[in-house]
């Protein structure tokens, strides 16, 4: 804090409360007026807020505002702060609570906030007066103190903000001391699932798999890749059904970057800055990040258990983290569950969580506890190790120990509770606080960081929990590569050295990790020292077995081996000469390969060059000839060059010409064809692109033999003849047939003997096939215009035999005329209507227009044009 | 048909097909790969699944790949056995 006249100075933020302050009608502005500078008498709009801007920039007003706070304000104001300004407005509700604050339910209340009313509930009567006042900001209109929009669905933020001048004035005051309850102690000593560290390394161990996986895929409605969970599954098995809950949580923590929602689909890959800050923070504080996490995420079992709540308002994340806070009212010794449940309910979350109806029916007398706060308490809180349980013994010594439930396994433990009816279930057990409760306690106490900001956590000063060695070795490492972890002993220090291990077991004590090349490329690529590695297991480890550490060396050297620059920018001379003379000019530039250099995110390249950006379209830069010569037209990117470079060779001339012996040693390949086709302006002209193909064997060769046909206008009709047909192979068209090699003969004497006179030969013109050969007929309009076009595209003739529209100018029906055929150049399909026109030109010059439907026969004479 | 395997990889780009710039170009999001020695980067060439990824070698010991091939090229290390350092550009 700065002394209390301090020059007033602006802080840059967004979260104004001055922004908050230009929103408030005429009523709640006298009021945050009377909050902010109780002497002003201001009664204009534009003066009042004229006047709390002062205040806000004031901080003696500031400091005086702090001192007029009542003893609840000042508790929620302070509980703000140490959550960094901005904190869900459950936790504050929650706080009070705990530490007994009842206020009255307002029958109504003296204004609004914000143009919207505040509901008749204990949330907003612990945060109402603040919110009115302007001194918290609310998150949303839509939270759940707000009367309206459904306060408690999906959509609803309930988060709520102090503004940064007030924060700044603000006490950092620890939060007074809670009175546990008093709650007869049980003689069953239950043993916990869950060790909190052994939570913490399961997180760093899906957080690791994503990693070598190259990232997390999600599929579009939000949930893990179920082939993605299955590979995990495989290399994980202890992590059967907790594979998909992990992986959300991790995205929940901040620890796998979220991409832009425009952006195309891929795995979601992981912020190794976040599991950097994860590594160095203490250990409490990152199980407590954990649990927060893990509360926002959810279960559906407690989703749909809060569902059937009633009496109950806000989402189940809220409930369930009340749940966990109210654990700090627990004594330490072993109660009876249905006891502890209902102290706990009565006590502080009923008070928190009870509100009355939207027509301000108040609910009357206790409401009963929930069903979801029994299951949160005896499934959910022991797997997260903040709670341990134990069946109770019968007053006949039936029933297990604790023990033995606890080493039964969570799935063992839920097989016993199911079936049994809900006062059932919890009067049979016991319940203790374990570790996990009081780790997530003390990371929420002043010396503690935030949970909820974990990766901006510094490291502690706290050897015991920062990387310094404890005493006595956490690790024990062996010459097989295996290295047993100490649960209870475990330091950051001590699992920061382990991020090169993987997690291969996890019990109740002890983990045991295997160190292997995989996991060491992993931590230096999550931005670990090799150094720093081994002196962490070093130290951590009473030392490093020499055959250990001679390994990780030859593996990170061989690491060193290869190294790939992914979005590399690189600068192209046009000799190392020029490129050695620029690079002293570039800062962060350093010379790669002959003429290229490698620049840095500072560096920028010269202005005016040339670039090439490769997610982008490459430029059409190449225009090919018939005649197989290359020319470059602009710009060639560096694939372009490359794939040139494979199919040409430069002439005498200097200029470049398709190289076939190089295109048959196999220059021309797929990935060439695509570089080619993607740079070529107007593509690869069709019969450069097949003539590339015929060299290169990447088509079929092209075939030339004599072959006899049988034609006829009527072609398909014949073949219908069986003594025909026998004789008939397959036809080229409906007019056109060939004929069975060597069956030439007995389909001559077929005709003959069927007395049908026939011709032996076909007039053969130059760029035309004799009349209707090869000709399509009774193909159906739509067919037929996609013909047509597809000339159009290609620039092909078009031989037709189509009838003449009659009635076209006059008022009469339009019906079909005189049949032609001939040869016409199509140039583009119109519509009238709904009917399909062919606009084309015959070789004589003369328009037609002709109506698609009514083209009887068609065929594309790609070299007549 | 099947197709030849590709061998653009080790085509250098200093093969003259294009007309040398005025001045210098900008390249903008390949990937580069670096190797410890000639040998390295010419057995990677070699490597069916590794050097078909690779558009153009641009000296002894480094080569480059179009941003559509990264993924499928890490990939290909690791199969291979490779342990590259992988560093994001700017």
């Amino acid at each position: 804090m700065g002394g209390p006249d301090a020059a007033p100075r602006r802080i840059p933020h967004e979260r104004d409360a001055l922004l908050a302050v230009r929103r408030m009608d005429a009523v709640q502005l006298k009021r945050a007026l009377k909050r902010y500078q109780p002497t002003s008498r201001a009664s204009r709009k534009t003066d009042m807020v004229t006047a709390i801007a002062n205040a806000l920039e004031t901080p003696s007003s500031l400091d005086a505002l702090i001192r007029r706070l009542t003893p609840l304000e000042s508790l929620l104001l302070s509980e703000a702060k140490r959550h960094g300004g901005k904190v869900d407005g459950w936790r504050l509700v929650m706080l009070a609570s705990l530490h007994g604050h009842r206020p009255a339910v307002p029958e109504r209340w003296s204004s609004n906030a914000y143009g919207c009313y505040l509901t008749r509930s204990v949330g907003a009567a612990i945060l109402g007066e603040l919110l009115i006042d302007g001194v918290l900001l609310p998150g949303g209109a839509n939270a759940s103190w707000f009367e309206s929009y459904g306060g408690h669905t999906g959509g609803a933020s309930d988060v709520v903000r102090l503004d940064p001048r007030l924060l700044e004035r603000l006490p950092d005051l620890p939060p007074p001391p809670l009175r546990a309850l008093r709650l007869e102690r049980e003689d069953v000593t239950p043993a916990p699932e869950q060790h909190p560290a052994a939570l913490v390394i399961e997180l760093l161990d899906v957080l690791h798999l994503i990693v070598e996986e190259g990232g997390l895929p999600l599929t579009r409605s939000g949930t893990v890749g179920k082939p993605f969970v299955a590979r995990l599954l495989k290399r994980r098995p202890r992590l059967a059904g907790r594979v998909a809950v992990l992986a959300i949580t991790c995205i929940e923590m901040g620890l796998v970057r979220v991409p832009p929602v425009d952006a195309p689909p891929k795995a979601w890959s992981v912020a190794a800055s976040g599991v950097r800050a994860l590594y160095d923070a203490p250990l409490h504080v990152t199980y407590a990040a954990f649990i927060e996490a893990a509360c926002r995420v959810g279960d559906p079992a407690i989703a749909e258990a809060w569902s059937w709540g009633d009496g109950v308002g806000s989402r189940p994340g809220a409930f369930w983290r009340a749940t966990i806070d109210a654990l700090a009212l627990l004594p330490d010794h072993p109660v009876a569950m249905s006891a502890a449940a209902d102290a706990l309910w009565e006590r502080a979350l009923e008070p928190a969580f009870m509100r009355r109806d939207r027509y301000g029916v108040r609910h009357t007398g206790r409401l009963p506890r929930p069903t979801v706060l029994t299951e949160l308490l005896l499934d959910v809180m022991p797997r997260l190790g903040l709670v341990a349980t134990a069946e109770r013994r019968g007053p006949t010594g039936e029933g297990r120990s604790g023990e033995a439930v606890a080493g039964g396994g969570a799935a063992g433990t839920r097989h016993v509770r199911e079936g049994m009816s809900e006062p059932d279930r919890a009067s049979h057990f016991v319940l203790a606080p374990a570790l996990g409760r009081d780790w997530y306690l003390r990371a929420r106490t002043p010396e503690g960081a935030s949970p909820a900001r974990v990766v901006e956590t510094k490291r502690s000063a706290d050897p015991t929990t920062a990387g310094q060695p404890t005493k006595a070795p956490c690790l024990l490492i062996g010459p097989n590569f295996e290295v047993l972890a100490y649960l209870d002993s475990l330091s950051p220090g001590a699992l920061a050295a382990l991020a090169c291990a993987s997690a291969d077991r996890v019990d109740a004590h002890t983990a045991t990790f295997t160190l292997d090349q995989v996991g060491l490329n992993r931590a230096l690529d999550l931005g670990f020292g090799l150094d720093e590695l081994l002196d962490g297991l070093r130290a951590h480890g009473g030392g490093i077995p020499g055959n250990v550490e001679g390994a990780m060396r030859a593996w990170a050297k061989r690491r060193e081996r290869l190294r790939v620059t992914i979005a590399a920018r690189l600068l192209e001379f046009a000799g190392a000469g020029e490129r050695d003379a620029a690079i002293g000019r570039l800062r962060g530039a350093r010379a790669v390969g002959e003429r290229f250099a490698l620049l840095d995110a500072a560096a920028s390249p010269p202005a005016g060059t040339t670039t090439h950006r490769y997610k982008e379209a490459p430029a059409r830069s190449l225009a090919f000839s018939t005649g197989a010569a290359v020319r470059v037209e602009g710009p060639l990117d560096l694939a372009g060059q490359a794939a040139l470079a494979s199919v040409t060779r430069r002439r005498d001339g200097g200029s470049l010409v398709l190289d076939r012996e190089a295109i048959r040693a196999g220059g021309f390949t797929v990935a060439v064809r695509d570089a080619l086709q993607a740079r070529a302006k107007g593509g690869i002209p069709p019969q450069v692109d097949v003539l590339l193909g015929a060299w290169s064997a990447t088509e079929p060769k092209p075939a030339l033999a004599a072959a006899v046909v049988f034609a006829h206008p009527r072609a398909s009709a014949w073949a219908l003849h069986p003594e025909i047909a026998a004789h008939l192979a397959a036809p080229l068209s409906d007019t056109t047939f060939l004929v069975v090699p060597g069956h030439e003969g007995a389909l001559a004497a077929v005709l003959e003997e069927l007395e049908v006179a026939f011709g032996r030969h076909l007039e053969i013109v130059p760029g035309r096939l004799p009349d209707s050969v090869g000709m399509q007929i009774g193909l159906s309009t739509r067919r037929t215009r996609e013909l047509i076009e597809e000339a159009v595209g290609a620039s092909a003739a078009l031989e037709l035999r189509y009838a003449r529209e009659r009635g076209r100018t006059g008022y009469g029906a339009r019906t079909k005329g005189k049949i032609l055929t001939e040869v016409v150049v199509p140039e583009l399909v119109t519509y009238e209507g709904s009917i399909p026109y062919l606009v084309a030109s015959t070789d004589t010059g003369q328009d037609r227009l002709i109506r698609i439907g009514y083209i009887e026969g068609i065929a594309v004479r790609w070299s007549a044009r | 048909m099947a197709r030849r395997r590709r061998t653009t990889g080790e085509t250098r780009v200093d093969a003259g097909a294009a007309p040398a710039p005025d001045g210098p170009v900008f390249h903008d999001g390949l990937t580069v790969i670096e190797t410890s020695d000639e040998i390295e980067l010419t057995s990677l060439l070699a490597d069916r699944r590794i050097g078909g990824l690779i558009v153009a070698r641009l000296g002894p010991t480094e080569a480059v790949v179009l941003p559509e091939h990264t993924e499928p090229l890490l990939k290909a290390l690791q199969k291979a056995g490779h342990t590259p350092t992988v560093v994001d550009g700017p």
